[in-house]
């Protein structure tokens, strides 16, 4: 029988079956189609494979391919009916549990002593699958940008000229007041602004530079 | 920790299931009720039992009590469906695995401990990208190495294969040999592929 039958009984069969994307397929069907040139050209050959001595003989290569075509025609059918059941398992859905209490984790002794390397993983498994997703929803986002206190600092210095630290900013957080201090520190680096401290750890009262409070 | 009643042990039974949101094995059930008792774990089952009349499956109920993945499980009544689906996506990954990936699967499912090359032998081709697919869904696992031939990983399913396709357990699988050609369908293979007659 020419190939080419096969080949286009083939792709009469996807389309008329409507199958759109039968890349799958098409790979298996070019390796087997591979395998039924090398049986035929075998048989085009006959005597050859006697040369060497491993080599299947025409009759054993067919039963081969054959064989072979039979075990995977029963796994391809296994799989649709496994598609189908995973289908009608579809049309359940199992509790998801939420807000449940956190499962408590397996007692010492059935993790330690094991000989079997499986049970142990499984009992790691179990250990991690105890742990639930962390809960963020407490942490609020805070954003501060340096930038924008500098901002803040020179804004209060162009209204009043001079300010304490803590009466500004006792009440922030301590993310906004560290940030803060950068900002100063930034500031004087530039030379815009002067500060003093009566003690340590105490206030700092901020004062505009006297060229910045002239100019 | 003893339960003197059947009706008491139902309970706590329910309530476990309930909780759990997955399958959960007998086993599972003893150490967390505290009975090692000889004759307790029948007394669970009866209780499991007893409590599956009351939630039979595609019964009257919104949800029914069903062996699955090696345990027992609470899970809505598939008659359901339409309204549950319209409520929450309903899980269809069965239907999103390509066909080559169904392949894999049912290979390693009937076969296994197995590994990719034998995979590969039975398919005709390489395997070796639905294979990682699978183990990215986690429904093929390792499970261990080959003793010889270079000791190639070897494949199982997962607990949640079992789930995804409502099976109890592996042998609640088709037999694999319900899937054979018949004598007919071969000839038409063997006559497709112009094998029927080999000149000796």
């Amino acid at each position: 029988m020419p190939l080419y039958e096969v080949i286009s009984a083939y792709l009469e069969d996807m389309e008329s079956a409507g199958v759109v994307d039968y890349w799958d397929e098409m790979t298996e069907f070019l390796l087997l189609m591979s395998l039924l040139v090398e049986v035929k050209s075998r048989l085009l050959l006959p005597g050859a494979y006697l040369e060497i001595e491993d080599e299947l003989t025409p009759v054993e290569a067919r039963d081969q391919l054959l064989a072979r075509l039979f075990e995977y025609s029963k796994f391809k059918a296994a799989s649709q009916r496994l598609r189908e059941l995973g289908e009608q398992a579809a049309c359940s859905a199992l509790r998801v549990p939420s807000g449940v209490a956190r499962r408590r984790l397996p007692a010492l002794e059935e993790i330690v002593g094991s000989g079997d390397p499986m049970e142990l993983r499984d009992c790691l498994v179990k250990l991690l699958e105890s742990k639930r997703e962390p809960d963020t929803a407490h942490i609020a986002q805070i954003k501060v940008e340096l930038q924008r206190q500098i901002r803040i600092i020179r804004g209060i210095l162009a209204k009043r000229g001079r300010f304490s630290f803590n009466r500004v900013f006792a009440g922030e957080s301590p993310l906004v007041q560290a940030l803060s201090v950068f900002g100063l520190l930034e500031l004087l680096a530039r030379g815009e602004i002067r500060v003093s401290q009566a003690e340590l750890f105490g206030d700092i009262v901020v004062r505009a530079r006297e060229n910045r409070e002239t100019a | 920790m003893a339960y003197e009643t059947m009706s008491e042990l139902k309970r706590n039974v329910e309530a476990l299931l309930f909780a759990a949101g997955r399958p959960l094995p007998v086993d599972d059930m003893l150490r967390a009720l505290q009975l090692t008792e000889p004759g307790e774990r029948e007394r669970v089952q009866e209780a499991l039992e007893a409590l599956q009349t009351e939630f039979p499956a595609e019964g009257d109920r919104g949800f029914e009590l069903v062996p699955l993945a090696g345990g027992w499980a609470f899970r809505t009544n598939p008659r359901c469906r339409a309204a549950v689906a319209a409520l929450c996506e309903l899980p269809d990954d069965a239907g999103r695995l390509s066909p080559a990936a169904m392949e894999c699967l049912t290979i390693v499912a009937y076969l296994q401990p197995v590994s990719r090359p034998q995979i590969a032998e039975v398919r005709g081709v390489n395997s070796d990208s639905p294979v990682h697919t699978l183990l990215e869904r986690e429904l093929l696992t390792e499970v261990g190495r080959a003793q010889g031939g270079g000791g190639a990983i070897l494949y199982g399913t997962t607990q949640r294969f079992e789930a995804m396709f409502g099976l109890s357990s592996l042998e609640e699988l088709p037999a694999l040999e319900g899937f054979a050609l018949g004598e007919e369908q071969k000839e038409d293979l063997r006559r497709r592929l112009g094998l029927l007659t080999v000149p000796e």
